[in-house]
Parts: C-alpha cells; structure tokens; sequence
C-alpha cells in the first residue's frame, strides 16, 4: 500500500473516532441537561466521598438538591458535579492524540481510555475545586473587587483549565516518551 | 501557545460556544461568566507556555543527571 493510501485510510479512522467522541459527549451533555441529582449519583457520589475524605466533614444526600452539608451551608449539587469538565477533557484527550494512534483499533482503545480517565480525573479535579472553593469560604478572601461569588467560579475555571492543561502536557509528554523507546 | 491550542479551544468551546449554540439568554450574568470563561485560560495558557519554553530552551548542562 502507499503511504499517501496508508494516510487517507488513517485520515478516515481518526474523523470515525471524532464522530464517536462527539456522539459520546453529546449523549453525556444530553443526560447531564436533564438529569436530577439522582441520575447524577455516578458522578456526584465519588466527588462527595472524595471531599469527605479530604475536608473530615460528612456530606449527605438529600433528594432533588444534591450532597448538602448543613454545618458548611455547602451543597455538591448538580451544577456543580463537573460533567462539562468531563465532556471537555474527553474532547481534549480524543482531539489531541488520535493522530498520534496509527491503527483503528488504537484510535479507538484511545477513546474509550479517554472516557475512563476523564471520569476518574473530573472526580479529583472537582473535589480539589470543592475543597478549595470550602477554604474560600472559611476564609474569605479580596481579590480586585471581585464579590464572593465571582471568586467561587473564577476559582472554578482556574483550577478546572489549569488541571486540563497540566494533564494534556503530561499525557503528550507520556506518548512522545513511549514514541521514542518504541522506536527502532 | 500552539501546543495548549487544544485543550484552550476544547474548554472555550464547552463553555461558551455549545451555551450560546444552545440559545442561552446572553444577558449580564451569561456575559460576565464569558468574560471569565474567556479571559483567565487565556491567561493561564499564556503562563503554561512562557513556563513550557523557558523549560525546553533550558540548556542540557542545567538538567540535573
């Protein structure tokens, strides 16, 4: 086969992962605008144990708002559950390094595998967002005028972007090592 | 720069695209948190970039062995 075949092919085995992908974060951005907090017990009970277990503080959970605790006056509810965070690290991951996978087969280990670890790090990312955004509150802080609220979703975005980006950088470092030793 | 462009576009999208895609109401509440959602990646990309290179153009003799 020629190299310029064996590239169109490949060409064509990454837009059948990027139609997947976007079939996977479409379903999920789907289920996510209409689902309760008790549809959203597969993401929102991981992040509230994980937060326990780092703050010492219990979560409970109460129906139709979320994991609440009344102490705190803090709730882990749907909006805050992270699913946009898991959607956009998928779409990294799946956009970012399916050039890289030579084989369909590849191509498609690398998005389920991006599924998998966006779950597990959407659940760390969010409790460290939560955990943070619970020291803001305790000890609140000024930042250029900014209200309580202003600083609770710029803190959001920063953690969430910089943990996207730092993880992107790693993962690309990963595969360019694992390259290189693969190489003849 | 180049190489957080993915990551940079992903997280725009997500946030501020797929809402106004989707109709949302761009009101003040809507535009302060696109104010937001655009200005600080673009901030902290810029800082992961200048950080990135200052890394790769450190000279082989500075690399601890």
């Amino acid at each position: 086969m020629s190299a310029e075949r064996a590239m169109t092919r490949q060409g064509i085995h990454s837009g059948v992962v990027i139609v997947a992908m976007l079939g996977v974060t479409y379903g999920l951005k789907r289920h996510y605008s209409t689902a309760n907090p008790e549809a959203l017990q597969w993401i929102l009970a991981p992040t509230a144990w994980l937060v326990e277990a780092v703050f010492g503080e219990p979560f409970l959970f109460e129906q139709h708002v979320g994991y609440v605790n009344e102490h705190l006056r803090f709730a882990i509810a749907p909006s805050c559950a992270g699913v946009n965070f898991m959607i956009i690290a998928i779409c990294t991951a799946a956009l970012g390094f399916v050039g890289q996978m030579r084989t369909l087969p590849g191509k498609l280990a690398l998005l389920f595998t991006s599924v998998a670890l966006a779950y597990v790090v959407t659940i760390a990312v969010n409790a460290a967002r939560i955990v943070i955004a619970l020291l803001l509150q305790a000890h609140p802080v000024s930042i250029a005028g900014l209200s309580s609220g202003q600083i609770h979703h710029a803190e959001g975005i920063v953690v969430y972007f910089t943990s996207l980006c730092c993880l992107y950088l790693l993962a690309d470092c990963l595969l360019a090592r694992a390259r290189t030793k693969a190489a003849p | 720069m180049i190489r957080l462009a993915i990551p940079l576009v992903s997280y725009l999208a997500i946030t501020t695209l797929v809402p106004i895609l989707n109709g949302a109401p761009t009101d003040a509440a809507f535009l302060e948190h696109a104010a937001l959602a655009i200005t600080l990646p673009l901030i902290i990309t810029g800082t992961l970039s200048i950080l990135a290179n200052a890394r790769s153009r450190r000279p082989e003799s500075a690399v601890p062995k």
